[in-house]
């Protein structure tokens, strides 16, 4: 699409906002990290035995996923050139993202949980 | 005079206004110079812009991505989003299943459905979820030591980049035989 004002004019910057820059960027830091000892606890212990870790486990993995897709449709799909269909994928994502925690936390309490499933998947 | 110019008459009048006097009549110079039937058009800033983006808006783009040189830097970066975005959507479809439709997902029916397998299927899926995993994970933690201001150079990145694939090799082998 042709920028508004046309392509001599320079690009309208964003509002600068820290909860869109450095905070977004250290929570996802942060939560990246973290998984790191988590996943390595998820493959040493027993899920069964730690309920806790592996809701832990799969509420950040979740966010984790949710983060990186963002980021996609934000590279792939910016509002400024795709003015319907960008935000239409963000709301369609973050929609996804609120069901499979859902499911994710309907599976850990009703089911034998994440870590047990893949334990037991890898070998079935 | 800016309409000769544009009509690419400079030229033949120049060579009318230096011919000889006998020549100068006017049905003779119209008859020289020749006819050229360009009509304009006068149009607004608006409406010729309108145009020119019409324009722009179809003219193709050169080739970057098709033609750009493999290299290790960004070839490690693509890979590391396509296996997160793959490992996700494997995540997210199994949480939206889940949530939907619980009794046809709920761990006995897929650790049912794995067991059916046939064993070279069963080998196949496991590289085909350690392989990105390992990957992935192993890179992950090359980003976080460009967060940490390590390794920030053209040698660093290559020979992290090396240390992962190793790694990640070593680490699918290890993985698809638990």
């Amino acid at each position: 699409a042709i920028p508004q004002g046309g392509v001599n004019d320079a690009i309208a910057f964003p509002p600068p906002s820290p909860s869109h820059g450095s905070y977004h960027w250290v929570f996802e830091r942060s939560l990246s990290a973290a998984l790191v000892p988590l996943t390595a606890a998820a493959f040493v212990t027993s899920a069964s035995a730690n309920p806790i870790l592996d809701g832990v486990l799969g509420l950040s993995l979740v966010v984790h996923s949710h983060l990186g897709f963002d980021q996609a449709v934000v590279d792939y799909l910016h509002p400024r050139k795709f003015p319907l269909l960008g935000p239409i994928t963000t709301w369609t994502l973050r929609a996804a993202t609120v069901a499979t925690a859902v499911g994710v936390f309907q599976f850990n309490t009703n089911d034998i949980g994440l870590t047990e499933l893949i334990a037991k998947v890898w070998t079935a | 005079m800016m309409t000769s110019r544009v009509l690419g008459l400079g030229p033949a009048l120049r060579q009318a206004a230096f011919a000889p006097r006998a020549m100068r009549s006017n049905a003779i110079i119209r008859n020289a110079i020749g006819r050229r039937s360009i009509k304009t058009n006068s149009l607004t800033p608006q409406a010729g812009d309108a145009i020119l983006n019409n324009q722009r808006l179809k003219r193709p783009s050169s080739p970057h991505f098709t033609i750009y040189q493999p290299q290790l830097t960004w070839l490690g970066s693509i890979a590391n989003r396509v296996t997160g975005a793959g490992l996700s959507v494997l995540l997210y479809a199994f949480g939206i299943s889940y949530l939907v439709a619980p009794g046809t997902f709920d761990s006995q029916h897929v650790v049912a459905f794995v067991h059916d397998l046939p064993e070279a299927v069963k080998y196949a899926g496991k590289f085909i979820l350690a392989a990105p995993f390992s990957f992935h994970a192993i890179n992950g933690l090359r980003h976080l030591a460009w967060d940490s201001g390590k390794f920030l150079s053209v040698k660093g990145a290559y020979s992290t980049g090396y240390a992962v694939l190793g790694a990640s090799a070593i680490s699918t082998v290890v993985l698809l035989f638990q």
